[in-house]
């Protein structure tokens, strides 16, 4: 006759759902009730060869708690403390009665030496959210004439379908930017700078619709806020591009050539998005279903992120002069040795630092926008500037005053 | 019953072809290598592991598998590859805390081992004995602490 799990609990039937210790039988373990989905934890605390008896612990836990637990959230020893009256049980098996049977008693407390140790942790990646399955997103696209997205993120030390709010924004952030600079590169109007039109980045804006394990998959969808129909070819060309691009990461002999194909602004937002999962401690993955075309898939694992990440770093970036007619002076300090210029013509403003020729050319010079000078500038463009950091860099190298 | 096994401390005569069908597992192999398992919390360091500690479970009034003579888990004995689980084990386990652990060397012809991890790790092993009352040289090598 079985006396694990105990019949004599209330909690109707139950079974042994996984074990964490065995030794000649199991001695942690724990049982869900079939009925009400909860779980007990087990724990075997004597064993006594006199009585024939063994003593077990049964900590009764609702499924959040015991996600908690499992997954590494909180201590075994906490578990304990933060039952509930009635949660607690002692069953002693009794091997000697006949036939053998189980004596329940409930704890109102237990006694100290049968505790876990305050630092015993269970350390089990736990589900919390429906799986995802990449083969239902096509389908659910076109079920809601909508282009679907995921992302997946499966962050180190993640036991369960949880990501921190702060590091979720910042992905989700660099995610719609590169989408956004993306959709103006297949629109054919890449810009270096400066707002992106508000007809294109409206067309491939995202909406979060969903969650799914495991680890951490947010779903995507085309937001359709104010429109009746996405516009099909242009988040379908956008999407293929992240994918694309997703895919030709995994080495530095596909991902810079695909990466010189597109502007600064795509290069430095990708940039960003790789820098997100590094710091979030994730590879990436990417599933695109289109309305209009097939759905695909690009996985980066967590070394392959950190590799692209190094590869794009790790390139030069490109310099140029650029010589500029006429333009003003609108600000000069001697002591930072910045500038800045503005040309008329162009509608034009740099500003930058001032080389050590240029400093000395400056003396004298009149700030404003009366007198007018021609200037030799070095642009600097960074391959992929990451946020917050400027594209192109100026420096001044040589101005000299117009006459008149 | 395929097996018949004397209860007792010290007296059990059967050979490892009296296992029940299928028994060991497939994926079992040859015994081989250092093992440790939980003994008696009267042993110090150093000590022997009495035979009277190597009944099997289907002779063991406390198991599950007592004299479930078809129920291939009461003809074999625990054993871990590593000592770590079984030091884990004692922080949670008030049972394990209450007992010395000790080691054993199986070498060919002691019988099989199939590996069972548990849901937490991949070190236990069940060691079917051949013959099933074949009692290895295991010594203490951590008292109870």
């Amino acid at each position: 006759m079985s006396l694990i799990p105990p019949a004599e609990l209330p909690y109707g039937p139950l079974v042994v759902e996984e074990v964490y210790f065995q030794h000649d039988g199991p001695r942690f373990f724990a049982v869900r009730s079939e009925r009400w989905g909860m779980r007990l934890l087990a724990l075997c605390v004597d064993e006594d060869e006199l009585d024939q008896s063994v003593t077990y612990i049964y900590l009764a836990l609702s499924q959040a708690r015991f996600h908690q637990v499992r997954s590494g959230g909180i201590s075994l020893r906490q578990a304990f403390d933060l039952a509930e009256s009635g949660d607690i049980w002692q069953v002693t098996a009794d091997y000697l009665a006949e036939p053998p049977l189980n004596r329940v008693e409930q704890l109102s407390a237990v006694p100290a030496e049968w505790l876990p140790d305050a630092d015993a942790f269970l350390d089990l990646p736990t589900v919390t959210a429906p799986d995802f399955r990449p083969e239902e997103l096509g389908q659910e696209a076109r079920e809601s004439q909508r282009s679907l997205m995921a992302v997946e993120l499966d962050p180190a030390e993640a036991n369960t379908t949880e990501l921190r709010l702060r590091v979720l924004g910042r992905v989700a952030n660099s995610l719609q930017d590169t989408l956004d600079a993306m959709a103006q590169e297949e629109q054919g109007e890449r810009t270096v700078s400066g707002a992106i039109k508000a007809e294109i980045t409206s067309e491939v804006q995202m909406s979060v619709y969903g969650l799914r394990a495991a680890s951490f998959v947010l779903l995507l969808g085309i937001d359709r806020e104010g429109k009746l129909f996405e516009r099909a070819d242009l988040v379908s060309g956008t999407l293929g591009r992240l994918v694309t691009l997703v895919e030709s990461a995994s080495s530095a002999d596909t991902l810079l050539p695909q990466l010189r194909g597109y502007g600064p602004r795509v290069r430095g937002r990708f940039r960003q998005l790789l820098q997100n999962a590094v710091e979030a401690g994730s590879g990436l993955a990417v599933h695109a279903a289109p309305l209009t075309t097939e759905q695909r898939a690009a996985t980066l694992n967590r070394e392959q992120v950190r590799s692209a990440l190094t590869t794009i770093a790790d390139v030069s970036p490109e310099v140029r002069d650029m010589l500029l007619p006429r333009v003003a002076l609108t600000a000069l300090n001697t002591h930072r040795h910045t500038f800045e210029v503005w040309d008329s013509v162009q509608g034009a403003r740099y500003s930058g630092v001032l080389s050590p020729e240029a400093r000395e050319q400056v003396n004298g010079s009149r700030v404003g926008t009366t007198s007018f000078y021609s200037v030799k500038i070095e642009v600097q463009t960074d391959f992929a500037s990451t946020e917050g950091a400027p594209i192109e860099k100026y420096r001044l190298l040589e101005i000299n005053a117009l006459d008149g | 019953m395929p097996a018949q096994v004397i209860t007792g401390c010290t007296v059990l005569a059967v050979s490892i072809g009296g296992l029940p069908a299928h028994c060991p597992p497939s994926g079992h192999v040859e015994a081989e290598g250092t093992f440790y398992r939980f003994s008696a919390s009267s042993l110090a360091v150093g000590d022997r592991v009495p035979v009277g500690q190597w009944g099997l479970p289907v002779n063991n009034r406390m198991s599950e598998a007592f004299e479930q003579w078809n129920d291939c888990d009461g003809y074999a004995h625990s054993v871990f590859a590593s000592l770590e689980p079984l030091v884990s084990a004692r922080k949670v386990l008030h049972w394990a805390k209450k007992r010395s652990i000790c080691k054993l060397e199986l070498v060919p012809g002691m019988g099989r081992v199939h590996e069972s991890p548990s849901d937490v790790g991949p070190e236990h092993y069940d060691w079917y004995p051949d013959p099933l009352d074949r009692v290895p040289t295991a010594v203490v090598v951590e008292a109870r602490p």
